[in-house]
C-alpha cells in the first residue's frame, strides 16, 4: 500500500530504521589493511608499523590517524559497512546443486551478495592505493570482542588487549551452510518479513561471553602503528569465522 | 420510542465528540505558533551542518570522488539496482569525477550551511542546505550514522518555515531596510519574514515532535527484541566498547545493579517517550532523561555530534513563548501558556497582517462563545443550588421543630420507644442532640463549584 511512497522515503532519507545499539550492543568491527610494496632494497623507507619487510599494517578506524572524532567515526562506520556487506565465496560445486536442493534465485542472491562485497572491498583497496601509492593492498575484517563484566570486574584488562581482536578471514562457505541458510544481506527470493534495518552506529549482537582461554591467540608485533593492536594472521582463525554476515547491508 | 430517543442522544453525543475532535485536531496542526524554538534549532542545526561539511572537507577525496573509499561507480551501483534492489536515493555527486568540481560544490555547500546557520536569506538557504545535505548523504553511503539522520530531518522540517524571522541576519536586514513599516511588499515579507506566529512553524514543529516519537518508539522496540536490554547488561556492552569509548567508565563493571538499572531505565524511557512527552507533568522529566541519555552518549560513547543534535531536536518541545519571555518580550499571561499548543497564547499577540487579525477575531469569537456557555452553566448551577439551599433550610426548620417536641416529651416523660416523632426526625434516641448536619454535608458535596472551569465548561482534556 505504501509502495508508491517508498521512492519519496528513500530520496528524502526517511526510509531509515531506528535501532541505536539494538537489538543488542555488541563487538565492533575494524579493517586491518596490509600494504606491501615490491622489495626495492631500500629498507630505510619503511614505516615504523611494518609487520614484516615491505609491509605496512594499518587499522581503521584509528584515533591517531583520524581527527576530529567525527572523521574517526565515519571511518569506523566504513569498517562496519564492509563487515555488514560481507558475503562469503560460494563453493565451486554450488552451481551443480541448483534444483531441489538450491533454488536458482538463492544462488543468484548469494552471487550478487558476494559481488557487492567484492566491489566495496575493491573500492576501498583502490582508495588506499591512490592514497598510499602503488602497493598491494589486503583488507581483513577484525572483530573486537567486549569482555564480560564479571570477568572484567574481577581482573580488569585493557579493552584493547590483543586477544580480544579476532580475525575474520574470507573463506568460502561450506555446502552445508549454503543449503541451510540464506544470505541475510540481500533481498530474499521469496517474500519474507523485512528485517529491522540497522543504522550505522549499531553493531551486531555480541556473544556476551568472555574470550575462552583455549581460543587460539594472535600475536601482535611491537611497534605497530595503531594505538590499539595489529593482530597478525594465524592459520587456524578461520575456524571462528562466521559463515554468513550477520549484518544488514541497508543503512 | 425509547430506542429512537437513545439513538438520537447517542448521535448528538457522537456529533459533539467529532466536532470537538476536529477542533482539537485543527488546533494541534494549524494554530499559529511563534518561531523562536525553530530559530534556535536552526542555529544549532546550521552549526552542526557546517561542522559536518567542514570535517568532510578536510578529507574530501576520501569520501567523495573517483578515489573515495566508496568510489563513484560503487556508490552508484549500490543505489541503481546493480548490486541489489534499486533505490531512489539518488545523488548527482556520483557522476562528478573532477576533484576541482567536487571541491567547488563542497565549498558552496559549506557557504550555504553557514548562511543557514546565521539566518541569511533563510527562505532560500534553508531549502538549499537541505538539498545539499541530501546529495551528500546519498553519496556517503557506508560512512553514515545517527547524526546524519537527525541532522537531515531537522534541516528538512526547518527548510520551509520562516525560521529566519528572529535571531538572524534576515531580521537585522528587515529592521535595517524597512524599520517598523507596515506596508511591505509580499515578496519582501516572504524573503525577510516578520516576527509573527505562523501556521507553517506549527506544522513543522508538530512533524518533528511526532518524528521524534516515532524514532524513540521504534528504537525502543528494536532494543526490546534483544536480550541484553532485558538482562540489564546492555549498558555494560556499550561502555565496554573500545571503539566507541571517549570516556572510560568501565569501573561500572563492579556495580552491576547500577548499570542494570540504567539499562532498564533507558529501555523504558525510549519505549514510552511517545506517551510521556505530551502530558505537562511528565514532559520535563522525559526531556531531562533525554538530555541525560544523549549527554551520556555524547560524553562517553564518542558521539558528541549525535548526542548534541538529539538534545537540540528534543528542544522542539519547548514553548516559543518561554524563549520570548527570555527575550524580554511581554507575553500576555495565557490561560494555557505551558501547554503544548500555544495557540491561545499566541493568538493574543496582535499581529499587523490582515490574516492575523482575522485569526484573532475568530479566536475571540470562539472564546466569547465559550465564556457565554460557561456563564449560562454557572447560572443554572446557581439556581439549582439556591433551590437546594431552600430545601435544606426547610428541612432544618422541620428537624428543629421535631427536636423541640421530642425534648418537650422527654421533659414530660411521655416519650416512648417507637414514638411517631422519632420516625419523623429520622434519628434514634441515641442520636438526639447530636450533629444532624452530617447527612446534609455529604448530600451536598456535589454542589461545590470547586473544580469547575469557567473557561472550559465542557471539561475538555488538556492535549
Amino acid at each position: 500500500m505504501l509502495s508508491p511512497l517508498a521512492a519519496y522515503g528513500q530520496f528524502l532519507y526517511l526510509d531509515r530504521g531506528y535501532a541505536f545499539f539494538a537489538p543488542d550492543p555488541g563487538p565492533s568491527h575494524l579493517m586491518r589493511v596490509e600494504m606491501s610494496r615490491p622489495a626495492t632494497g631500500d629498507e630505510g623507507e619503511q614505516s615504523p608499523g611494518l609487520a614484516e619487510p615491505n609491509t605496512e599494517t594499518r587499522l581503521y578506524p584509528d584515533l591517531n590517524d583520524q581527527w576530529p572524532r567525527l572523521r574517526y567515526h565515519r571511518h569506523f562506520m566504513l569498517a562496519e559497512f564492509l563487515h555488514d556487506s560481507y558475503q562469503p565465496k560460494l563453493p565451486a560445486e554450488a552451481a551443480s546443486l541448483v534444483g531441489s536442493d538450491l533454488a536458482i534465485e538463492e544462488l543468484q542472491a548469494w552471487r550478487l551478495g558476494r559481488k557487492r562485497y567484492e566491489m566495496i572491498r575493491d573500492s576501498m583497496s583502490n582508495h588506499l592505493q591512490s592514497k598510499f601509492g602503488d602497493r598491494e593492498i589486503k583488507i581483513d575484517r577484525l572483530e573486537h570482542l567486549i569482555p564480560d563484566f564479571v570477568a572484567y570486574a574481577q581482573s580488569p584488562t585493557p579493552l584493547n588487549d590483543p586477544p580480544t581482536y579476532i580475525l575474520l578471514e574470507d573463506i568460502p562457505i561450506s555446502l552445508d551452510t549454503l543449503l541451510g541458510a540464506l544470505p541475510q544481506s540481500l533481498p530474499e527470493p521469496e517474500p519474507n518479513p523485512e528485517p529491522v534495518p540497522k543504522p550505522r552506529e549499531t553493531v551486531p549482537a555480541p556473544s556476551g561471553i568472555p574470550i575462552p582461554e583455549d581460543r587460539p591467540r594472535r600475536t601482535v608485533p611491537d611497534g605497530a602503528n595503531s594505538p590499539t593492536t595489529n593482530p597478525t594472521r594465524e592459520p587456524d582463525v578461520s575456524a571462528f569465522d562466521r559463515p554468513v554476515s550477520a549484518g544488514d547491508v541497508s543503512q | 420510542m425509547i430506542a429512537m430517543l437513545s439513538t438520537a442522544v447517542l448521535g448528538g453525543r457522537l456529533k459533539k465528540s467529532a466536532g470537538e475532535f476536529l477542533d482539537a485536531w485543527d488546533d494541534f496542526w494549524f494554530a499559529a505558533r511563534h518561531i523562536e524554538t525553530l530559530a534556535v534549532l536552526r542555529i544549532i542545526t546550521g552549526a552542526m551542518l557546517l561542522y559536518s561539511h567542514v570535517v568532510l572537507a578536510t578529507d574530501l577525496d576520501s569520501f567523495i570522488g573517483v578515489d573515495a573509499w566508496i568510489n563513484n561507480d560503487t556508490s552508484r551501483a549500490l543505489h541503481d539496482g546493480t548490486l541489489g534492489e534499486p533505490t531512489a536515493a539518488w545523488s548527482y555527486l556520483w557522476d562528478i569525477n573532477s576533484p576541482a568540481l567536487i571541491g567547488v560544490h563542497h565549498f558552496i555547500t559549506i557557504l550555504v550551511a553557514a548562511a543557514f546557520m546565521v539566518g541569511f536569506l533563510t527562505r532560500i538557504t534553508g531549502p538549499l542546505a537541505w538539498w545539499f545535505q541530501l546529495m551528500v548523504i546519498h553519496r556517503l553511503l557506508g560512512s553514515l550514522f545517527g547524526l546524519d539522520q537527525i541532522l537531515t530531518y531537522c534541516v528538512m522540517y526547518l527548510a520551509f518555515t520562516p525560521c529566519g524571522a528572529v535571531f538572524s541576519v534576515d531580521a537585522w536586514l528587515r529592521r535595517r531596510l524597512f524599520g517598523n513599516a507596515e506596508s511591505i511588499s509580499q515578496k519582501w515579507n516572504w524573503l525577510l519574514p516578520d516576527d509573527l506566529p505562523s501556521v507553517s512553524a506549527n506544522v513543522a514543529t508538530r512533524l518533528l515532535q511526532l518524528h521524534l516519537c516515532v524514532i524513540y518508539l521504534f528504537g525502543g522496540l528494536a532494543k526490546a527484541r534483544g536480550q541484553l536490554w532485558w538482562d540489564g547488561t546492555a549498558m555494560w556492552f556499550a561502555v565496554g566498547n573500545y571503539e566507541y569509548q571517549s570516556l572510560d567508565v568501565t569501573f561500572l563493571a563492579a556495580y552491576p545493579r547500577f548499570f542494570t538499572a540504567l539499562t532498564h531505565l533507558t529501555l523504558f524511557w525510549e519505549v514510552f517517550y511517545c506517551a510521556l512527552i505530551w502530558p505537562r507533568w511528565t514532559r520535563p522529566l522525559t526531556l531531562a532523561t533525554a538530555v541525560a541519555v544523549h549527554g551520556g552518549i555524547a560524553l562517553g560513547l564518542g558521539m558528541a555530534t549525535f548526542g548534541l543534535m538529539m538534545i537540540a531536536a528534543n528542544g522542539i518541545f519547548i514553548s516559543p513563548l518561554m524563549i520570548r519571555r527570555w527575550r524580554g518580550i511581554e507575553v500576555p499571561e495565557p490561560v494555557d501558556a505551558a501547554r503544548l499548543e500555544p495557540a491561545a497564547a499566541t493568538s493574543k499577540t496582535i499581529p499587523s497582517t490582515k490574516a492575523g487579525t482575522a485569526a484573532i477575531d475568530a479566536d475571540l469569537a470562539k472564546r466569547i462563545a465559550e465564556l457565554e456557555k460557561g456563564e449560562e452553566a454557572f447560572r443554572k448551577r446557581y439556581v439549582k443550588l439556591k433551590r437546594r439551599e431552600a430545601k435544606v433550610e426547610e428541612r432544618n426548620e422541620r428537624i428543629k421543630a421535631t427536636k423541640a417536641k421530642i425534648r418537650a416529651k422527654l421533659e414530660d416523660g411521655t416519650l416512648v420507644r417507637g414514638d411517631k416523632l422519632l420516625d419523623q426526625s429520622g434519628i434514634g434516641l441515641s442520636g438526639i442532640g447530636l450533629d444532624d448536619g452530617q447527612e446534609e454535608s455529604s448530600d451536598h458535596a456535589d454542589d461545590s463549584l470547586s473544580g469547575y472551569d469557567l473557561l472550559n465548561p465542557n471539561g475538555d482534556e488538556d492535549s
